[in-house]
Formats: C-alpha cells, sequence, structure tokens
C-alpha cells in the first residue's frame, strides 16, 4: 500500500426533525408528545377506509423556514407522493412524502470551529413527510406493542451531501443543525422525545486515478437518535472499514443497526433492505404552489442565525468563541445577554453571570428563563455594584438567588440589608488594626515571609464584617499595614 | 410483452402475496396482457405535454388550518384491535426501529 494516498471517513446524514405544529401532517389530531398510547389517532392517520388527508398549512410552512435556516432553495411548485412500504406502524401501507420535487433544493450548514478551520456541509434537499407510529417490544410476550400517536407528525426531512470527515464533525454538524432550527423556531429539537433522528451513510475513501475517489462500499446506519450515539456509531463504522480493508475482506452495500449498550452496528435482516418504494404521486392531496410573496415573508421571520450571531458576539462584544458559542446555542440566554448588555452590562461580565448562575439555575430546576422573574436590567445594575466594588462577588451571588426566587430586585436588596461591601479604606483601616492585635503571632509570621499567614488575617478582617468588606482592599490594607508595622519595630 | 417469472414473484413479494407456481403462472399471462394492452399508450404524442403529477392541477393551495380537533374514536380503535396490551396494539413481533430497551 505504499504510495496509496490515506484513506479518510465520508460520511453524509439524514436528518429528521417534527415540526414544531399543533396538530399532526394531513389531520386534525394533536401531535403533542408524551400522550397516553392511541389516544391522538383519527381515521386519517390510522388509514382508515374513506378518510382524505388534508395539509397542514402550518408544517409546510416551518418546512419553508427549516429550509431557509439551512440555506436551500424553496421550490415554486411541489407535490406529495407515497412511499409504499409494510410496516405495522404505517397503516396505511405508505408514508405520504416528497420524491421528485421536494419542499427545497440545495444549502450549506457551515461550521466554524471544527479543527480550527471552517468546514462547509451541503444541504442536498429538504422535504416533507408524516412520521411513522411508534412500536416497542414486549420482552414479556416476545410480541410488539403499537402506539399510534405519533403516526401522521409532521416532519422535515433534511440530506446532507456526504461532506462530514470524521464523526466528530458529523457530532458538530448536528449540534449546529439543532441551534438553527431552535434559532428558525421550526422545532424545538426536544432529543429526549425524538424530536430529531438521524441515518448516517459512511464509508472510507481516497483519492483514486484521475480526480475520482475510490472506497469501501457504504454503510447506512439507520435511526439514531442521540448525538452520541452517532459519534459512537461512526467511530465503530470508522475502525470496522478500516479493519476490512487491512484484512482485505469485502464490505458489502447494506442497511446497519445500532446496538447502544454493546456499541456496534449490526446487519439489518437482507429482506429488510430490499426496498422497492414505488414512490408515486399522491392522488389525495392537490400540488402545493409556494407564492414568492410567501415565502419572502416566512425567510423573513427567521431571525439571525447562530452562525453570524456567534460572529457578532465576538466582533461587536469581544467574547471568546466558547462563551459565544454558549450563549448563541440557547437563544433565550442570547436574548437575555445582549439586553443586558443594553442595559449597561459589561459584556464579559454579563456572560460569565449568565452562562455561570443562570445557566446553572436553569439546568439545576430545569426551569425556562422566561418562568424566572429576573430581568435583564437586574442584571445590568448587580453587576455594575459588582464592577463599582460596592458588593463582593458572592454577595451578588446571593442577591441574586433571592431575586430568581422572589423577584425582589437586587439593588434594593442590597441597600436594604446593608450587604453593600465595605470599600472605603479608614473604617477598613480600623478594622485591620484590630485584628493585627489581636493576632499577632499570624502578623508575625507574615512579617516573617509566610505569605500564607496573609490569607488567614483577610479573613479575620472578613469575618469581623460578616464577609462586607472587600477582600482585595482588605488584602492591601493588611499588607500595608504590616510593613508600616514592620518598619516601626 | 411478458414478464419473467422473477418479476412476478417480485411483485407478489412487495404485494405480500404467496402465489404457488400455477397462480404464478396464471398471473404472468394477465400481467402480460394488461401491459400489452397499456401500450396503447406509447403511441400518444406527449412532446409537448407538461408533467402531470395530480388531475387536480390547480393553483389553489388547499391547505387546513393547524388545529386540534379531536376525533373521539380513540377508544372504538382500541376496542376494535384484534389484540391489545393496555392501550397498546399488539402485533406479532417484526424486525425494524423497534426500542427494545422501552418495554
Amino acid at each position: 500500500m505504499t504510495g496509496s494516498p490515506e484513506y479518510r471517513p465520508m460520511i453524509g446524514l439524514e436528518i429528521h426533525v417534527a415540526l414544531a405544529t399543533r396538530s399532526k401532517m394531513f389531520c386534525g389530531c394533536s401531535a403533542e408528545f408524551g400522550a397516553p398510547p392511541n389516544t391522538n389517532v383519527c381515521p386519517v392517520c390510522l388509514g382508515l377506509p374513506g378518510s382524505l388527508p388534508a395539509i397542514n398549512a402550518r408544517a409546510l410552512e416551518l418546512g419553508i423556514m427549516c429550509a431557509r435556516a439551512v440555506g436551500g432553495q424553496v421550490q415554486a411548485r411541489m407535490h406529495f407522493e407515497r412511499k409504499n412500504y409494510h410496516y405495522p406502524d404505517l397503516p396505511k401501507g405508505y408514508q405520504i412524502s416528497q420524491y421528485a420535487v421536494p419542499l427545497a433544493i440545495g444549502g450549506e450548514v457551515v461550521l466554524d470551529d471544527v479543527e480550527d478551520a471552517e468546514r462547509r456541509v451541503r444541504i442536498r434537499r429538504v422535504h416533507l413527510e408524516e412520521d411513522a407510529g411508534k412500536s416497542t417490544h414486549s420482552a414479556e410476550t416476545g410480541h410488539t406493542l403499537l402506539d399510534f400517536n405519533r403516526c401522521g407528525v409532521p416532519l422535515a426531512e433534511i440530506v446532507t451531501e456526504p461532506d462530514m470527515r470524521s464523526p466528530g464533525e458529523a457530532r458538530a454538524f448536528l449540534e449546529e443543525l439543532r441551534a438553527l432550527l431552535r434559532v428558525a423556531g421550526v422545532s424545538e429539537v426536544r432529543m429526549e422525545a425524538g424530536e430529531l433522528r438521524c441515518d448516517v451513510n459512511f464509508n472510507l475513501v481516497r483519492s483514486a486515478a484521475g480526480d475520482g475517489l475510490e472506497g469501501t462500499e457504504i454503510s447506512e446506519v439507520k435511526n439514531l437518535n442521540s448525538f452520541r450515539s452517532v459519534q459512537r456509531a461512526l467511530e465503530y463504522e470508522v475502525s470496522r472499514h478500516r479493519e476490512a480493508i487491512r484484512g482485505g475482506e469485502p464490505l458489502v452495500h447494506e442497511t446497519r443497526h445500532w446496538d447502544e449498550e454493546r456499541g456496534i452496528t449490526y446487519a439489518a435482516r437482507s429482506k429488510e433492505e430490499a426496498h422497492d418504494y414505488r414512490y408515486f404521486p399522491e392522488p389525495d392531496l392537490p400540488p402545493i404552489s409556494v407564492d414568492p410573496d410567501l415565502a419572502q415573508y416566512l425567510a423573513a421571520q427567521v431571525p439571525e442565525l447562530p452562525r453570524a450571531r456567534r460572529r457578532r458576539f465576538r466582533n461587536e462584544f469581544d467574547l471568546g468563541s466558547y462563551d459565544a458559542r454558549a450563549l448563541v446555542s440557547e437563544a433565550e440566554l442570547a436574548d437575555f445577554f445582549e439586553e443586558a448588555v443594553a442595559e449597561g452590562a459589561d459584556p464579559k461580565d454579563a456572560a460569565n453571570w449568565i452562562l455561570g448562575e443562570v445557566r446553572g439555575h436553569l439546568n439545576a430546576t430545569g426551569d425556562s428563563l422566561a418562568d424566572l422573574p429576573v430581568t435583564p436590567r437586574m442584571l445590568a445594575a448587580l453587576l455594575s455594584l459588582v464592577a463599582a466594588g460596592e458588593i463582593s462577588g458572592t454577595m451578588a451571588k446571593d442577591v441574586w438567588s433571592e431575586a430568581v426566587e422572589t423577584g425582589r430586585d437586587p439593588v434594593s436588596s442590597v441597600e436594604e440589608s446593608g450587604l453593600r461591601q465595605i470599600s472605603d479604606e479608614e473604617t477598613l483601616d480600623a478594622l485591620v488594626e484590630e485584628v493585627i492585635e489581636e493576632n499577632p503571632d499570624a502578623a508575625e509570621e507574615f512579617t516573617a515571609g509566610k505569605e500564607k499567614a496573609l490569607g488567614f488575617l483577610v479573613g479575620q478582617v472578613m469575618k469581623k464584617t460578616r464577609g462586607q468588606a472587600n477582600p482585595q482592599l482588605a488584602n492591601e490594607r493588611l499588607r500595608k499595614a504590616l510593613r508600616n508595622g514592620s518598619d516601626h519595630r | 410483452m411478458r414478464m419473467s417469472p422473477e418479476e412476478v414473484e417480485a411483485v407478489a413479494d412487495l404485494a405480500r402475496m404467496n402465489l404457488d407456481p400455477g397462480q404464478l403462472e396464471r398471473m404472468r399471462s394477465d400481467l402480460g396482457e394488461i401491459l400489452e394492452s397499456m401500450k396503447a399508450l406509447d403511441d400518444a404524442d406527449v412532446a409537448d405535454v407538461k408533467p402531470l403529477f395530480n388531475p387536480a392541477e390547480t393553483d389553489a393551495n388547499v391547505t387546513r388550518r393547524d388545529e386540534v380537533v379531536e376525533s373521539g374514536i380513540a377508544e372504538q380503535f382500541l376496542a376494535s384491535a384484534p389484540k391489545r396490551e393496555g392501550d397498546f396494539v399488539v402485533v406479532p413481533r417484526f424486525v425494524g426501529d423497534e426500542e427494545e430497551k422501552d418495554a
């Protein structure tokens, strides 16, 4: 193999995202997740004879916004098709999907922090379809249990070109896509609710004669429902394909399933992959024309996308890429941040506070920021007290926690409780003198060169003031007093 | 225009039909005749005809508002299932995307 170029992974993804509608794609059943089994069902989604589907206008709108979020070209005219296959979780015997003319063609998602370089992942197409029911295997009886609540829930399927070059990159793409979809308001993308599921296409390739590529046969791993599984399944496939090359054993183009527990993929039975979907235009649904005005209006509804916002946060507010990424990945945090800065907060302080205190609280409680009685203005006022040295960081955290619980303005809490930090030198100097007198040993140790002793003395000042002394200033004044004292002695 | 026995078998498979050799041969002959009559379509001049995806070719987008309407048939549906376990419909185990750990 000497002289041959190295093999590298080539990865493409198909992502199914549940759209944030109230009702299903083609009927009025609730699309809500988590309802008791088989409660959101009707003749349409159960495929009963004589029922007719009707297109959910909002699903179409969200699909268009989804396509815009990934830069796709929305088609002026499109139609639905039947994808025929027999599965118990699909009562009609076909899935209404799109094939010949999808909702949108083209687009790209740019990953800006991958291996310190930009990576462009091209989007091939976005189409609309309906979800199937959920089947669960009952270990007890050996049967399959069906719940049709999910059957007919609107999905956007996003298909990428095989542009990702490592499992980590595939994961980074998914994270970026999730942020995009959330910001665009297309889907809440709750992973635990199965609102994003992913199929991966994988092989190893290397350049061959001319401009061509040669590689192993493609593996398709189906129905991964967490970013971690996507990455792990791909890592497994990388080693499996590498080993096959090493051992000179041929691979076959096949569908595989991921076993989360064992951490391996395994081949689907050959019967399952003998697909012949016999797509044809859905006769029960009229074609759809997308009015250019509507498409434009919807495109305008898509707010600033994460990548642009991150860049702006870095440039305008001088944030590091970690902070910018962390804030922008949760739109409500980013909004809160911007408003706090507009109210006069220092951007870096605000970012630290929001990513520490605020996010910590939200993660711990599962609350949403909108549920909390705190405002960006409160945070800005509090941070300026800290910046001016009027209160310590610890005090700020205390009054903030109180504000989060009760909605009490943290600045008035500070005023009323007299928590204001003692930052005037005269008051502190008097206390410093007392502490030195009361702790002659420690004072002696420090002047003898033992830096550590100073920490103890600062602690004593803090104790006397019940934490209200400005610790930095106390440190300074102590140092000064001790130095003068030893000079006198 | 005769289909090969393999083609007929593949179509039967897709339709979930088990055909014995006699049925298969009869089906093959029937399908051949149907395809033969369909060949008439080959004579139509479609050079100037745009593809038509739906007979109701219209610009009036027919959609419905995103509103929840309860069908009220949930209980009736479960009651009519040949086999149920709690609120689930029970079917023989099939291979696919089932999530075994949820059970």
